[in-house]
Parts: structure tokens; C-alpha cells; sequence
């Protein structure tokens, strides 16, 4: 996944898009689809949700880009903006939000060609780690880490300064540091403890 | 023992984008889905849709999944359509949709729509239908102003152009005389494609000695 500031000219493609370029339009999903529904996923827990706000995203943003102003927020910023207000309005909807441990639940009927059981259980602790963080440290990394965004973008989002996203992302980082050894230290122990009678005898 | 447990913030950076990419990504057919729905709430004809709000959670899926459908059964019978019929457009938007969006592949995509309007065009003129040559010919004009939207420099669409430009000449001839306009424009606007390029000689890639066809790794066996 490129950073933003590394894929030029989505400004431009905007541009042609309001003009009516299909194309464009074309490229502008090309550009943020995966972006926009592994961030839903994280918030969602359900692929079949997440597949569904992917498509309302993107038929509100096809509805909204009359009214984008071009000198204003930049584009990723803004089709996120609308992205977070249509989760929120999904998660309303369903007056609580799901728990992460859904997305393995879901995921693990069809996990990764390259998954090996190793790599789930990693995955599976990283997931109950970030269920620790606090709402608004959950939802700085589901900006910076799904959906590939930067401090600024983030903040203009969240209506947070750049270098508040940035401390809210490095406290993220570090209770998952922390949580993730806490965790894999307990898990040292608890296999010492419990040791196969065969390797006991030997 | 387990995994040592992770030591910087930096492994944990790793972690996310690993997990980002792996367990979260979308699977094709859910992207495919979701494009198509997009596209089934895009008017075209140059301007952007205003939809209808809708409140309910599955709306849109439903509405999504309705115009694909609507879209698909239309599509098996748009296939069919010829240069002047009444799904000839709802045809080549079908194209539309799944040409690529990065370069040079798109251009190379709109390469071969051209050469299959030509076809049309062809085949039209000299069965004498008027409305199909029309019809291809400006389906032509108009996939040619988009491939030439951001200059051509690809030498393999420039020969083509040129290989067109012959074509066209060749079909005033045969092409019913009030589609012959179209014809005319279509030659002119193609060689203002090849106009805006270097010489079109320099541009053609270099014939491959026949020695040197075949030296790749897996040709050879070498790893």
C-alpha cells in the first residue's frame, strides 16, 4: 500500500471526474477501495458489512463530489470524512459496536494463502491487544494502518492538530507494545507449565 | 516457546501493515461488486448522479445488487448489439467499465476499442449501413479523443494509428456518402495524434534479432 503523498494527482482525477470522466471515476475507486473497506472491516468486525459501507461509501461519494470544494480539505481526507460519518451511522444502526474478535471469527473461514497457523495466532492476539486501546487510539490506527492516511489527513478528520494524532498513534503503538509482551510472556509460562507428558518423560 | 513478544513500536508498525494487508484485505469478487454498484449509480453522459437518500441499512446493497442484475441481463443482450442498434452504447459502457485505469495498460485498452471501431466501421460501410458506419465512426472519434486525452507516446499505439489512417482512406471509398464526413474526420484527427509525437519512424521499436528472441530465463531453463 503507497502512502498518500506517494500517488500523485488525485486531485486531477477528481477534477475529471466532477466533469463527468468515467474513467476517472473508475480511478479514483481503483485508488482507495481497499483502503476504504479494511478500514470498515477493523470498525465493523464483518465482511459482509464491511462490503456493504465500501458500496454506500461509494455511491455517497458519487452523490457528494458536486459539492467537494477542490481548496479545501484534500480529497482522501474528505472521502474519508464521509467514510467515518457512514460507519458511525452504521454502527448507530446497530446500537453497539461489534467486537473485534469478530473480524476472526469471520476471517478464518477464509484465511490468507499465505497464513500459517503461526501468523493467526499473531493475529489473533494483535486483535485482542487493540480491543485495549481506547475508542479514539482505535480509531487513529484504523486512519493510519487500513486506511493509509497521514497525521495531517487524520487530524482533519478527526478535528485533532498533527501533532496530537501523532501522540495518540505512538501511545497506541506503545500499549500495543505492551500488551503484546505482556501477552507472549504469559504465553511462555503457561507452555512451561503445561508440558506434553512425552516431553516430561524425556 | 512461543515468539519472543515484540520490542519496538516499530515491529508493531510492521504488524499492522502486515495484518492490514493479509487479514483484511477485500477479495476480488467483493470489489468487483462494489464497482459495479458504483457504477450502476453513475449517470454518465457527462455529469455525476444525485441518488436518492436512503435510510435503510441494506438500501443500498439491495439497489447495488438490483442494477447489477438489471445490468447483467441487459449486458447478454447489449453483446449483441451492432454499430447503430438501440444497446450499442449500453454495449461499449459495459467495455468502459472494465478497461484498466493504470497506464500504459488503459491506453493500450482504448488501442484495441479503436481497433475494433474501426472493424465496425468497416464492415458497415461496405454493407452500405449508413446509421452503423455513423454510429461506429463517432464511437471512434470519441474513444480516439480520450486515448489522446494525455498525449500518445506508446510506439505500439502510434504504428496503429498510422495502420488506421491507411484503413480509413481505403473505406472513403466504399463508405455511403453521407457517413463520409465522419471518415474524413476521423483520418484527420488521427494523424493530429501522430502529429503532437516525434516522427513516428523513430518511434517504432527496434526489430528483435532472431537470435535474441528467445534468451529469457525461462525459455533457457536458467534460473
Amino acid at each position: 500500500m503507497d502512502p498518500p503523498e506517494q500517488q500523485p494527482n488525485v486531485e486531477a482525477l477528481v477534477e475529471r471526474a466532477r466533469a463527468g470522466d468515467q474513467a476517472a471515476i473508475g480511478a479514483i475507486y481503483d485508488r482507495l477501495a481497499g483502503r476504504v473497506y479494511r478500514f470498515a472491516l477493523f470498525r465493523v468486525g464483518s465482511r459482509a458489512d464491511a462490503e456493504d459501507l465500501m458500496q454506500r461509501i461509494f455511491l455517497k461519494m458519487i452523490e457528494s463530489l458536486p459539492r467537494y470544494q477542490p481548496r479545501g480539505v484534500p480529497f482522501e481526507a474528505w472521502f474519508f470524512r464521509l467514510a467515518r460519518n457512514t460507519v458511525i451511522d452504521h454502527l448507530r444502526a446497530r446500537r453497539r459496536l461489534q467486537p473485534l474478535e469478530t473480524i476472526a471469527e469471520v476471517d478464518s473461514t477464509r484465511p490468507g494463502p499465505e497464513e500459517s497457523a503461526e501468523l493467526a495466532m499473531e493475529f489473533r492476539r494483535l486483535e485482542t491487544a487493540l480491543e485495549d486501546l481506547t475508542p479514539v487510539q482505535q480509531e487513529v490506527i484504523g486512519y493510519r494502518f487500513m486506511a493509509g492516511l497521514s497525521a495531517r489527513e487524520i487530524g482533519l478528520i478527526i478535528g485533532k492538530r498533527e501533532g496530537s494524532v501523532r501522540a495518540l498513534q505512538f501511545r497506541a503503538l506503545q500499549a500495543l507494545r505492551r500488551s503484546l509482551t505482556r501477552d507472549s510472556l504469559g504465553a511462555d509460562m503457561a507452555e512451561a507449565r503445561i508440558l506434553p507428558e512425552s516431553e516430561l518423560e524425556s | 516457546m512461543s515468539r519472543p513478544g515484540p520490542r519496538e513500536t516499530g515491529d508493531i508498525e510492521l504488524m499492522l501493515d502486515r495484518y492490514a494487508a493479509e487479514r483484511l484485505a477485500p477479495h476480488k469478487d467483493e470489489l468487483d461488486r462494489a464497482r459495479a454498484a458504483m457504477f450502476a449509480g453513475w449517470t454518465g453522459a457527462g455529469s455525476l448522479a444525485l441518488l436518492p437518500h436512503r435510510s435503510l441499512r441494506r438500501g443500498w446493497s439491495l439497489a447495488g445488487a438490483a442494477a447489477v442484475l438489471v445490468i447483467a441481463g441487459a449486458g447478454l443482450v447489449a453483446a449483441e448489439s451492432g454499430p447503430g442498434q438501440p444497446l450499442y452504447g449500453l454495449r461499449l459502457a459495459m467495455g468502459n467499465v472494465t478497461l484498466p485505469h493504470e497506464e500504459p495498460a488503459h491506453q493500450r485498452g482504448l488501442a484495441d476499442q479503436l481497433d475494433d471501431r474501426l472493424s465496425e466501421v468497416g464492415a458497415a460501410a461496405r454493407t452500405g449501413d449508413l446509421l452503423g458506419a455513423q454510429a461506429a465512426i463517432d464511437e471512434y472519434l470519441h474513444t480516439l479523443r480520450e486515448l489522446s486525452r494525455d498525449g500518445v507516446t506508446d510506439p505500439a499505439i502510434l504504428a496503429l494509428l498510422q495502420r488506421h489512417q491507411d484503413t480509413l482512406q481505403d473505406l472513403l471509398g466504399v463508405t455511403p456518402a453521407q457517413a463520409a464526413g465522419g471518415v474524413q474526420q476521423a483520418i484527420e484527427a488521427a494523424g493530429k495524434v501522430n502529429g503532437v509525437v516525434p516522427p513516428i519512424e523513430s518511434a517504432l521499436p527496434h526489430p528483435t534479432p532472431p537470435h535474441a528472441a528467445d534468451q529469457s530465463p525461462r525459455a533457457t531453463g536458467k534460473p
